[in-house]
């Protein structure tokens, strides 16, 4: 076949470059060329950028210009939207081609934005919120009136979220405005890659108009697991795993560049001090980098890394995704990382050069977690990965787009109706439903319909509108569904800022107490509004900040081999390294307690002088855990009044009590019915605490509490109680609404795993529950009972419970 | 003591509150925070009720009757007075701002301490002087205790504490909030567990 002039052309562009053209890339620009959708599955750093513009490119090689808005290219991070556009322009100019490529994140100038209008770039690089906040401009017809393509790049982390329903959404729109267009996505492998594909074709991805394009490209993967001479030296419990830093020396030596991914914020900054100190002749050469660290330090260690001058990077998921770093020759990796794709990710931040191998190297935090070591290096030879479940009906996005839409000009409800419906996340909304939504912006439903400020649109000849200039002010202000813990920014006394930490930990220093923040030691000024001012300090001390919602619950992919492992062990099966290293802490399990078979589930029973601890094992990981000991202390506290304390980790959980426990009568099948748990959780106390938590980004996303202006941001706490409050109203007086709801809906979802729960439960149906009654601590039991973050729950009177306490 | 937080003065017939912080609720709403009405309702209701229970021959309030601008909780503390008219005194907090034309209508007579048997009722203790030799009996802080059984439940619970040159009296209001406070071994802490006050 005769490629046509643009294929031509740019063949001719890779070969002057010594290039080659992948199949998958050409690929790519034949179907963008005949108009369909597609799919790029493909890894970073594969071509992908080129896979995925070439088309657009050859096609603007071969036509007349007609001037406007071409391609709108979607990433997740802003860090990314730079890369992109750069990798755009030099293909644009390079060709000789009259494009513009133009840029648009909440860092534009509002002189480039309005420029953006007047003469549009012909792609333009921008996240899921700039869209919307261009949606709710009003002037959203004619920008994208001529568009041929929307990509949406990095899909694999933007599916899983509500960015990925905006996203979903704003495709639904954009389909209108432009029937022609055409919708791309660059995804990294999943687990539920047709699921992903379907929430981003929406009603196209039955229908069949798409092509999956992958490269064939796999990389190679190797773990090391860093283990001591002794490995009773191994502690049976902790996080921080600082005992085995003298490992590292060997890696310092050899590798050029080295990143140190940790799970925490907290963990990062401690690692980064440990490492200073021990190995001093690093000092200058190494840097941190994390989410809460303020984006001009992150660019900086960003920039530093690409030019191969920092020796060592510790680092949190914050550098999981983004720009490649060539130099970097080695990861190691501290803690588990409690999933596969996670790992593989990380992993891939190594060996760039083509057909290189990724290795990582594992440093366990304790002597479990080598477990998981090598149940991660098992999970990835049979190529399994995690899946990303796609929101649906999300009413929170909802409510915010259509507010959206009313302040860009007014919407038509049956047009958007049938918009909505043809994406993933709202093809089950029905008109009851529908009509809700409506109502609600209209008159703030039964719970708010007092209170003005919550009837936010009005209905005139067939359109919606916003009702005043300051409600759409306050929305265009509140576009977006990221949502942070309280946060007050770390600045110098000159202004400079540093980075943001939680409230609750500056509120337990004083001024002129001593913390750590990004490797610095700071001596705290003055707490004003938003803002924290610090000064360099000289002291070497200090407490180091800890962010809540640090831990990650183990995946259920990774938990599936960590069963394998641990259920071949039992039958003294003890392959790899890491296996036959702890062999040791197997058999003391076996000895003092139990090892469980894969037809076995173990039950142990210990008194300590704290009390009588129930454990259970189910290793399926801390949200299931959280889940069940919350259901079973529910159904053992109906048989008596009786008050507990749970502890959980990704391996098991413990229900404990200063009553003893009747195991022999309770522990038995009946207990782990799946049957009737939603009652089990709803009636729960905690899962009312935990469902008005998870309401407060609910009523941020859905605009019904307002963060503040800029600069006069609204106090964390004030925000805090009132969305508790706003869930209160609606569970006494509106307990229908859709808000409302979904707060448990997410719960279990997404938080409680409920499927998992389930299928966990029909698993122990099947199994011989072993129990067994240690006279110590076992070395699965250990690390759940000194675990000081715990839920309580109680059956008893308040008096008789008060009677068993004493003054704290 | 009663469970409703609010001491009474058998002798005297002397009901003393602290803190009822009325119309807070409406201060929320009117940022933004909806608080359903029934909340401003308890409050008075739970007040009339003591009043109806010890038919008291005069009420003391300890500080932060109101809770912020003139709002729609004065015209109904208006009627509470009207349907209870004995001596009603004020010792003024940080919360208390309004014009003396507004107690003066409302029949409160406002002062910043009062003397009573030997002591001498206040509304922030921090304001006083560290050698009086009174004993101190205030409100503003919001006092509660925290327990704790061997296997690491815990309660927080609202609380009146009696110490030796202190006394501590808990919030009245609703929404307002609670403090937990360290104790001393010599402390007398009574606990608000529900409808009972409980000795600790």
């Amino acid at each position: 076949m005769q490629s046509s002039i643009g294929i031509q052309r740019l063949e001719a562009w890779y070969a002057e470059r010594d290039w080659k053209v992948f199949p998958f890339q050409r690929k790519a620009w034949m179907a963008y060329r005949t108009g369909e959708h597609g799919l790029i599955n493909a890894p970073t750093g594969s071509g992908k950028t080129y896979a995925a513009i070439g088309g657009a490119i050859s096609l603007g090689l071969e036509r007349d210009l007609d001037k406007g808005l071409k391609v709108l290219w979607i990433t997740p991070l802003r860090a990314l939207s730079k890369e992109i556009s750069l990798s755009c322009s030099r293909m644009v100019e390079e060709l000789d081609l009259d494009w513009k490529v133009g840029v648009r994140t909440g860092d534009t100038s509002t002189k480039d934005r309005q420029k953006q209008f007047t003469s549009p770039p012909q792609i333009l690089v921008t996240t899921p919120e700039s869209i919307h906040v261009i949606l709710a401009s009003g002037k959203q017809d004619k920008l994208f009136g001529n568009l041929e393509a929307i990509i949406v790049d990095e899909w694999h982390d933007l599916v899983g979220s509500k960015r990925g329903v905006q996203v979903q959404l704003a495709i639904s729109r954009m389909r209108r405005l432009s029937p022609q267009l055409r919708i791309w996505g660059i995804s990294a492998t999943i687990g539920n890659m047709d699921q992903a594909t379907e929430a981003l074709f929406g009603e196209s991805y039955s229908q069949g108009q798409w092509k999956l394009i992958q490269s064939s490209k796999r990389k190679e993967i190797v773990i090391e697991t860093l283990m001591p001479d002794k490995i009773d030296d191994m502690p049976w419990a902790g996080h921080l795993g600082l005992k085995l830093i003298d490992l590292l020396e060997p890696i310092i030596e050899d590798n050029q560049s080295i990143l140190l991914f940790t799970n925490t914020r907290g963990q990062c900054e401690i690692w980064y001090q440990a490492i200073l100190h021990h190995y001093p002749d690093l000092a200058g050469i190494m840097a941190m980098h994390h989410g809460s660290m303020s984006r001009e330090m992150r660019e900086w260690v960003e920039e530093e890394l690409y030019h191969g001058r920092l020796k060592l990077v510790c680092c949190t998921s914050s550098l999981d995704l983004g720009v490649d770093f060539r130099p970097v020759e080695a990861v190691v990796q501290v803690g588990s990382p409690k999933g596969v794709s996670r790992l593989i990710q990380r992993a891939g931040r190594s060996g760039h050069r083509p057909g290189a191998v990724s290795k990582i190297y594992f440093l366990p935090t304790h002597a479990l977690e080598m477990v998981e070591a090598a149940a991660l290096r098992e999970a990835i030879e049979q190529g399994t990965l995690e899946t990303q479940v796609p929101h649906i009906r999300s009413f929170d996005v909802l409510i915010q787009y259509l507010n959206t839409l009313a302040v860009g000009g007014g919407f038509r409800q049956n047009e958007i109706y049938q918009e909505i419906q043809q994406t993933f996340c709202y093809e089950s909304i029905d008109l009851d439903e529908w009509t809700w939504a409506l109502e609600f912006l209209q008159h703030g439903g039964p719970g708010l319909q007092a209170y003005d400020e919550y009837a936010r649109l009005f209905y005139h000849d067939g359109v919606y509108r916003i009702r005043d200039k300051r409600l759409a002010l306050r929305h265009k202000l509140s576009i977006g569904t990221i949502t942070s813990e309280a946060a007050l920014n770390v600045k110098y006394t000159n202004g400079k800022k540093l980075g943001t930490v939680e409230e609750f930990f500056i509120s337990q220093l004083n001024v002129g107490d001593n913390f750590w923040f990004a490797g610095q030691p700071l001596e705290l000024v003055s707490v004003r509004g938003p803002d924290a001012f610090v000064k360099k300090s000289r002291k070497q001390k200090g407490k180091t900040p800890a962010w809540l919602g640090g831990r990650v619950p183990l995946s259920s992919s990774l938990a599936h081999y960590l069963r394998k492992k641990l259920f071949e062990s039992a039958a003294g099966l003890r392959e790899g390294p890491e296996m036959s290293a702890i062999t040791g802490l197997f058999d003391l399990q076996s000895e003092i307690s139990h090892l469980p078979a894969d037809n076995e589930f173990l039950v142990e029973y210990i008194r300590s002088e704290e009390g009588y601890h129930l454990l259970m094992y189910p290793f399926e990981g801390r949200s299931v855990h959280e889940g069940m000991s919350t259901i079973l202390a529910n159904r053992i506290s109906k048989h008596m009044p009786i008050s507990f304390t749970m502890a959980m980790n990704d391996y098991g959980f413990e229900l404990l009590s200063d009553k003893e426990i009747p195991v022999d009568k309770l522990i038995n099948h009946e207990l782990f019915d799946p049957r009737g748990i939603e009652d089990d959780i709803l009636n729960s106390m905690n899962m009312t605490e935990l469902a008005r938590r998870r309401f407060r980004d609910i009523a941020k996303i859905s605009g019904l509490i307002f963060t503040g202006f800029p600069g006069r941001e609204k106090k964390e706490r004030h925000l805090q109680s009132s969305s508790e409050l706003l869930f209160d109203v609606f569970k006494e007086y509106d307990p229908d609404n859709w808000l409302f709801k979904q707060s448990y809906e997410e719960l279990l979802t997404f938080q409680l795993e409920e499927e998992r729960l389930r299928n966990t439960l029909r698993r122990i149906q099947d199994l011989e529950i072993v129990l067994t009654e240690p006279r110590r601590f076992t070395p699965l039991s250990f690390p759940i009972v000194v675990d000081r973050l715990r839920e309580g729950m109680s059956t008893e009177r308040l008096l008789d419970r008060i009677d068993k306490m004493t003054l704290a | 003591m009663h469970p409703d937080k609010a001491l009474f003065f058998t002798e005297d017939r002397i009901l003393l509150i602290s803190d009822l912080h009325l119309g807070k609720a409406q201060h929320f709403r009117k940022h933004g925070v909806p608080i359903p009405l029934g909340v401003a309702d308890k409050n008075f209701s739970r007040l009339q009720a003591l009043c109806d229970l010890f038919e008291p021959d005069r009420i003391i309030f300890l500080g932060d009757l109101f809770h912020s601008e003139a709002n729609h909780s004065i015209e109904r503390f208006g009627g509470f007075r009207q349907n209870n008219p004995q001596p009603c005194q004020l010792v003024m907090g940080n919360h208390d701002f309004y014009d003396q034309q507004t107690y003066d209508l409302l029949e409160l007579e406002c002062i910043p301490q009062i003397e009573y048997r030997n002591m001498l009722l206040v509304h922030d203790a921090a304001e006083i002087n560290k050698d009086e030799s009174r004993h101190i009996v205030s409100g503003h802080v919001h006092p509660a205790v925290r327990l704790k059984s061997s296997s690491r439940n815990s309660l927080r619970l609202a609380a009146f504490i009696f110490g030796e040159s202190h006394s501590y009296i808990p919030a009245f209001g609703d929404f307002t909030g609670m403090h937990v406070m360290k104790t001393k071994d010599t402390d007398r802490v009574f606990a608000i567990a529900q409808d009972q006050v409980v000795a600790l």
